[in-house]
Parts: C-alpha cells; structure tokens; sequence
C-alpha cells in the first residue's frame, strides 16, 4: 500500500474516529443495559450483555490494528499522528468500559432472582449520567473540542456524589445486618464499576486535550485534594 | 554516532518499559507503605511519580509511533510486538493511577481514628508485586507459557482476596464506631483487584503477541 493524497488521507482518519464513535455507541447502551438488567433483574438479557463484550474486544482490536497499518503506510507527522495515537487510545479506554459493563451483567447474573435490599434509583442515574459523559467525551473528540471536553469533566462530581452517598447507605445495610452482606458486597461493585467508568471518560477527556494541542494534562481532581491536605 | 537499526530501536522501546515498569512498581510500593505505616505524608511521594509516569508514558507512546511511522513493519508479528508495546504502556500507567486512587484513601483513613490491630494487606499486596514482576518479564521475554501460568492461577490470590475481605467485614461489625474507616479498606481492595487485572491484561497481550490470537481469558473484577 502506498502513501496517498492528502484528501485521501484525511479520509482515512475520519473514517478511524467515525469507528470509535461507533465503539462508543456500542459501549454507551452496554453501561445502560447492563444497569436496566440489575434492576429489573432480567437475567436473560444480562447474559447478551456480558456476550456483548467478546464483539466490543474484537472491534477494539480491528480499529487498532486498522489504524497501526494507516500509521505504517501514510507515515504521518505531529498532529496527525497524535489523531491517530488517540484513535488507538480511545479505542482501549472504551473496551475497558465495556468491562465494567460485562461486570455488572455478571453481578445481575450472581444475584439471580434475591430480593434487591433497596431502592437502586441512583445506580441507573450514574449509569445515565455516565453514557451522556461519554457520548459527549467522544463529539469532543471527532469535532476536536477542547473547552467542551473540560466540561464534561466538571460532569464526574454527579458521579461522585452519587457514588459516595450509595457507598454509606450499602455500609449501613452491611452493619445492620449480616444477611445484607454480600449482596451489599455486590452492590458496591457495581457502584465502583461505574465510578470507575466515569473516571476512564475523564482519561478521554485528557485525550481530547493532548490531540488539539499535544499537552499532557490531569483532570483527575484528587491532586487539588493532595495540595488541601 | 553509529545508527540506530531498527532491532536496536524496538529493543530500547523494551528497555524503556522496563524502566516504566520500575517506575510504577515504587509508586505501587510507596503507596502500599503509606497505608501500612499510616503515614500519609509518604502518599505525597506517590503524585511525585505519578507526573513522571504521565511523561515517560507519552514518551514511549510517542517513539513507539514514530517507529512505526518512519520504519514500518514488513511483517504482521512485528506490528503486532509494536502494538503490544503502546497496550502494555498503557496498561502499566493505569497501574500507576490506581496506586495513585490508593494513596488519597490513605489520606481519608489516616484522617480518621485509627482501628484496632493490622488489615493484613501486605500478603496481598505482595503477591501482586510478584506476579507484576513475572508479567512484564514475560512480556519482554515474549514468554507465552509464564504469561498463561500467570492467568491460569488465580487461586491462590482469589482465595487471600476473599480472606481479607472476610477480616474487614468481621471488623466492621466487631467496631461499629470505626466500621466507616474500616469500609475505606473495601475501596482499597477494589484498587487491588484492579491492579491485578491489568496484569493479567499484560499477560493477555503477550499471548496476542505470541500468538496472532485474541485473548479469551479476561480477568473480571467481580470474579472474587
């Protein structure tokens, strides 16, 4: 294969982000779903769920490589090549999320059809919250945003919210009753899964920045937190 | 100055990981200490390197590209080692940002009144420490058969995964008054378990390297 035009070129690299917004789309309804079988306890669809995953590590894998080759034959120079680093990038940030997700179909799996110990209402929330930041994360990356990604950041305090109210509620079931233990246990996981999902967006977030301007930043706040302490 | 060829270039790409790695390991070790010792003035030592790790994380990103760019592979296994090489990056900096998860729980629990007697975190942080060790060696070494023994013994750590969790959930209910602070050491063991499955991602992509075959065999956090 040889070099191609620079319109040909710039052809490939749309087509390579257009391949993550699809991985994205993918990884965004498996966060839903999987969250919608937790709740409703719908084992069969959280066994499609965690099937799922095999296809996004196959599509991980095919963009990467598609992209590696692109790499190896057009020999792009700084920018372009940094485009095409973050396709690669993203490309692993989204698969990994969808292991949160093939995590919490586990979970609804291990459940089973056990009375659920309470109300769940903030687990579909952060799992809301969570699909929107990424859908978000990923436009900032096709269109190149660097202020919208920055916002989208301030968004993972909804998250933490959430997350840090639902870990006390699970510890007071688990100290009130031992029977509550280890669904309780469970629960937590899927409340750090998601935590830990948002948390992989804001790492996009962080891409989006390094791809308009090729600076390395930090969004992750706990260093404001370490300079307070 | 004698030229680079393009062996030596992949070689020091290898070297560089190592080096990563090393990097990364300390992080890991000092913010294992920090908890131990309760000593959260030693998490400080943990955002040090985690700066460093960022920059030497993009640097190897950056000269691994280049290499493909400038002097691009003939054969599939060549660009399969070098997209081995960004993944294993990647997956060795997100170790990195866990233990980095781990030092700010630190600086909560130390926050807080201290409990009674030791959380047995070393046998488990140790273990991970090892076979860390053995995933990156085996990664550099290309050696398929460590990297499958890895994955393939979960046991053991699943069983002291489930013995500490067993001896923080007991101390929760034996000391209501200070459960919350134990609590935090159920996030610490998230943290761990993450770690561990990104050694055992490392592990999955020097099957792939070896290979040409996707990985199957996924560590799930939930699986203990």
């Amino acid at each position: 294969m040889t070099r191609e035009p620079r319109e040909a070129f710039e052809k490939m690299i749309t087509s390579h982000m257009e391949e993550i917004q699809a991985l994205s789309a993918m990884v965004e309804e498996s966060i839903i779903k999987s969250v919608k079988t937790l709740v409703d306890q719908d084992l069969e669809t959280a066994k499609t769920v965690y099937d799922l995953d095999q296809v996004i590590n196959e599509k991980r894998y095919e963009i990467e490589q598609n992209t590696l080759v692109t790499v190896a034959t057009q020999q792009p120079m700084a920018s372009d090549l940094r485009k095409l680093s973050s396709v690669i990038d993203l490309a692993g940030e989204l698969e990994r999320i969808g292991d949160y997700a093939k995590g919490i179909a586990r979970i609804t799996m291990r459940i089973g059809k056990q009375p659920l110990l309470k109300n769940l209402d903030k687990i579909p929330e952060m799992a809301e919250i969570t699909a929107v930041m990424l859908k978000r994360a990923v436009q900032a990356f096709i269109d190149l945003d660097e202020p919208a990604a920055m916002e989208i950041v301030d968004q993972d305090d909804q998250i933490d919210d959430r997350y840090n109210a639902l870990y006390q509620e699970l510890l007071d079931l688990m100290i009130a009753d031992r029977k509550n233990i280890d669904q309780a246990t469970f629960l937590l996981w899927v409340a750090h899964n998601l935590e830990r999902a948002a948390d992989r967006v804001t790492n996009i977030c962080e891409r989006v920045v390094f791809t308009t301007s090729g600076k390395l930043v930090e969004f992750d706040r706990s260093d404001d937190e370490l300079e307070a302490f | 100055m004698a030229i680079e060829t393009r062996d030596q270039k992949v070689q020091n790409l290898k070297d560089e990981i190592l080096v990563l790695a090393s990097m990364v390991e300390q992080m890991v070790r000092y913010s294992i200490d920090a908890l131990i010792n309760r000593r959260p003035e030693d998490s400080e030592k943990v955002y040090t390197y985690d700066q460093e790790i960022n920059q030497k994380h993009a640097q190897i990103e950056g000269q691994c590209l280049s290499l493909i760019a400038t002097e691009p592979p003939i054969l599939a296994a060549d660009l399969r080692l070098l997209a081995s090489i960004l993944e294993v990056n990647t997956e060795i900096e997100r170790i990195g940002d866990a233990a980095k998860k781990i030092a700010k729980l630190n600086i909560t629990i130390c926050n807080q009144p201290p409990i009674d007697g030791q959380i047995r975190i070393s046998s488990i942080s140790d273990q991970i420490l090892e076979n860390y060790f053995q995933a990156i060696g085996a990664f550099i070494a290309e050696d398929i058969e460590t990297a499958k023994k890895i994955t393939s013994e979960n046991n053991e750590i699943e069983e002291k995964f489930e013995l500490y969790k067993g001896d923080i959930i007991e101390r929760m209910k034996d000391q209501t008054p200070t459960a919350n602070n134990i609590a935090e050491y159920l996030r610490i063991t998230h943290y761990l378990i993450e770690i561990y499955s990104h050694i055992i991602n490392i592990c999955n992509r020097t099957f792939y390297l070896t290979t040409g075959k996707l990985p199957i065999n996924k560590y799930l956090l939930q699986q203990i």
